[in-house]
């Protein structure tokens, strides 16, 4: 993996569908297993099930002092109308990850994109749709290569409620052959 | 030392356990709602107590109660709670009873902008409740910092027997941080000093010290026999209106903050020495502030930041030291509050950066400003 100097992610859902805390677990891993220092601020409308949500991720060598993102270089989406109501600040060249079926035909040359069924894959696949953060943070993990198959594995089961480690592992396995 | 990732309302609430903090009544209110969801889950695993009042008010009101009988103790609110509080707020100051208040300024006046940040309530926080009376306001602006800056508004809350106000942002209250939480043994909590032993209870006057000293007062129920009263009063806590007695202690209650300001102060001056231009600005700010004077100093140019971590008392000595003729430049996310304190005690006019329109001072319009002045 190149060495990360500063790194900005965005999740953009609907409230409820669990990218918020995909968000979170990924602040929290690279703190603790890459010695990185890490930000997230979620964002909530008043309607917080079935509103536009987001949470934006800052990833730094040093410590972060603007605790805002500026220029977004991954940007995760799976609903249409939150990934238009939160692109702002994408930089030229980001990765962006969309709902296969839950966003619109989007194409841009500017961007990376990748289309990926993520809420049909954690429902029927993995066989519970709340896996869905999981498989999130999995993709984003191998898409950024911000932290390996083998720290996530070690870091999921600990951090998911009990009795849900091994669907979320499952779940960290699909993510990293999605893409 | 462990690292843990949450956002400034929970710091606040674990740092206050740590702290000593065992009573929190509030009122819950965006961006503040955290710090009460929070303490209400780590109160009653170290057997301390948690309400939710009818209002801030009452909360408030609740937050003393628990302080006079020898608990350290907390409130939370945000801008149009943090207006009701004043009245008691006012008691407190008058009483000379310890607790921390927090404040996590959203945009206002009125109900505002809930959920968005502000620095509108700086001057209210020095002055928000009526009559001379003396206040402690930190703002620390960084994570871990602000774990440190909790506890030690509640160690300067009992070392002076005063409120201690804590003033966080939408921003810093809602952001998940990293925050070196430090082991119990890396912290110093102090207690307040309470009447020696073998005294009168029955002729003991409580307000009565030496001119810079807090008052001694007994906790309750111990058998003192003593008053507390919101109405000016004597030696013994007892109303009066004799001039000599209301002068007495209301320059007592002025000395014991005034004479100690060098040791509540606390600021961060940051590549000042050779600066051309000096950023003043506290809290969320002071961030973006950092970051555009690291961007232009590897241009080369001479910027620096002087950051106030306890904006009341207010900094005079160290802010006139570190700037000396340089160039200011005042950031607030206000119509102007603090600068009218910069200049008073520069004695000039400085340049300013203001903003209250809900959205944060961005190291972009930080630097352009910056260019602009140098």
């Amino acid at each position: 993996m190149k060495e990360i100097t500063h790194y900005e992610l965005r999740f953009s859902a609907i409230g409820g569908q669990g990218i918020i805390t995909a968000g979170a677990m990924l602040a929290e891993a690279v703190v603790q297993y890459k010695g990185l220092y890490a930000i997230h601020s979620p964002r909530y409308t008043a309607q917080v099930r079935g509103g536009p949500t987001k949470v934006d991720v800052i990833v730094d060598k040093n410590p972060i002092y603007f605790p805002k993102t500026t220029s977004v270089d991954y940007y995760l989406s799976t609903s249409e109308k939150s990934f238009r109501t939160y692109f702002q600040d994408i930089k030229e060249g980001a990765i962006i990850v969309l709902d296969s079926n839950l966003v619109e035909e989007f194409n841009d040359p500017k961007y990376r994109i990748y289309r990926i069924p993520l809420i049909e894959t954690a429902a029927k696949e993995i066989g519970n749709v709340v896996t869905v953060s999981t498989l999130s943070l999995a993709v984003t993990a191998k898409l950024t290569g911000l932290l390996t198959r083998e720290e996530l594995e070690d870091f999921i089961p600990k951090r998911v409620p009990r009795g849900y480690e091994e669907i979320n592992l499952k779940a960290v396995r699909l993510g990293y052959t999605l893409v | 030392m462990k690292k843990v990732v949450m956002p400034g309302n929970e710091t606040v609430a674990h740092a206050a356990i740590a702290a000593g903090c065992r009573f929190y009544a509030g009122y819950p209110i965006t961006p503040s709602s955290e710090l009460a969801a929070e303490m209400s889950k780590l109160l009653p695993r170290v057997g301390g107590k948690f309400i939710q009042m009818e209002d801030e008010i009452a909360s408030m009101a609740a937050a003393i109660g628990a302080s006079v009988a020898g608990m350290k103790s907390m409130t939370a609110t945000s801008g149009p709670g943090f207006s009701l509080k004043q009245e008691h707020i006012g008691l407190a100051c008058m009483m000379e009873v310890p607790v921390v208040i927090v404040n996590v300024m959203r945009g206002g006046p009125s109900t505002g902008l809930p959920t968005h940040p502000a620095q509108g309530d700086v001057m209210q926080a020095r002055w928000g409740t009526h009559g001379d009376h003396p206040i402690i306001v930190l703002a620390p602006a960084f994570p871990t910092e602000i774990y440190m800056e909790t506890i030690r508004a509640f160690n300067l809350a009992e070392r002076y027997r005063n409120p201690v106000i804590l003033l966080l942002d939408e921003i810093l209250a809602h952001t998940y941080e990293v925050v070196e939480v430090p082991e119990e043994d890396e912290i110093t909590l102090e207690e307040r000093k309470l009447p020696p032993s073998g005294l009168d209870r029955l002729d003991f006057y409580t307000y009565e010290r030496h001119e810079g000293d807090p008052p001694l007062l007994p906790n309750f129920f111990q058998g003192y026999n003593f008053h507390f009263e919101s109405l000016a009063h004597d030696e013994m806590g007892f109303p009066t209106t004799d001039p000599e007695k209301v002068a007495y202690l209301s320059h007592l209650r002025e000395a014991k903050i005034e004479k100690h300001k060098e040791k509540i102060w606390k600021n961060e001056s940051y590549l000042v020495e050779d600066a051309e231009l000096v950023v003043f600005a506290y809290g969320s700010v002071a961030r973006a502030a950092k970051e555009a004077i690291d961007r232009l100093r590897a241009e080369g140019e001479k910027v620096g930041l002087f950051r106030p971590i306890t904006l009341w008392p207010f900094p005079d000595k160290p802010l006139k030291r570190a700037v000396g003729k340089k160039k200011v430049l005042v950031a607030e996310m206000n119509l102007g509050q603090m600068v009218y304190e910069v200049e008073r005690v520069l004695r000039r006019d400085v340049a300013t950066l203001l903003k209250a329109d809900g959205t944060p001072i961005s190291p972009v319009e930080f630097t352009e400003k910056l260019r602009e002045e140098l």
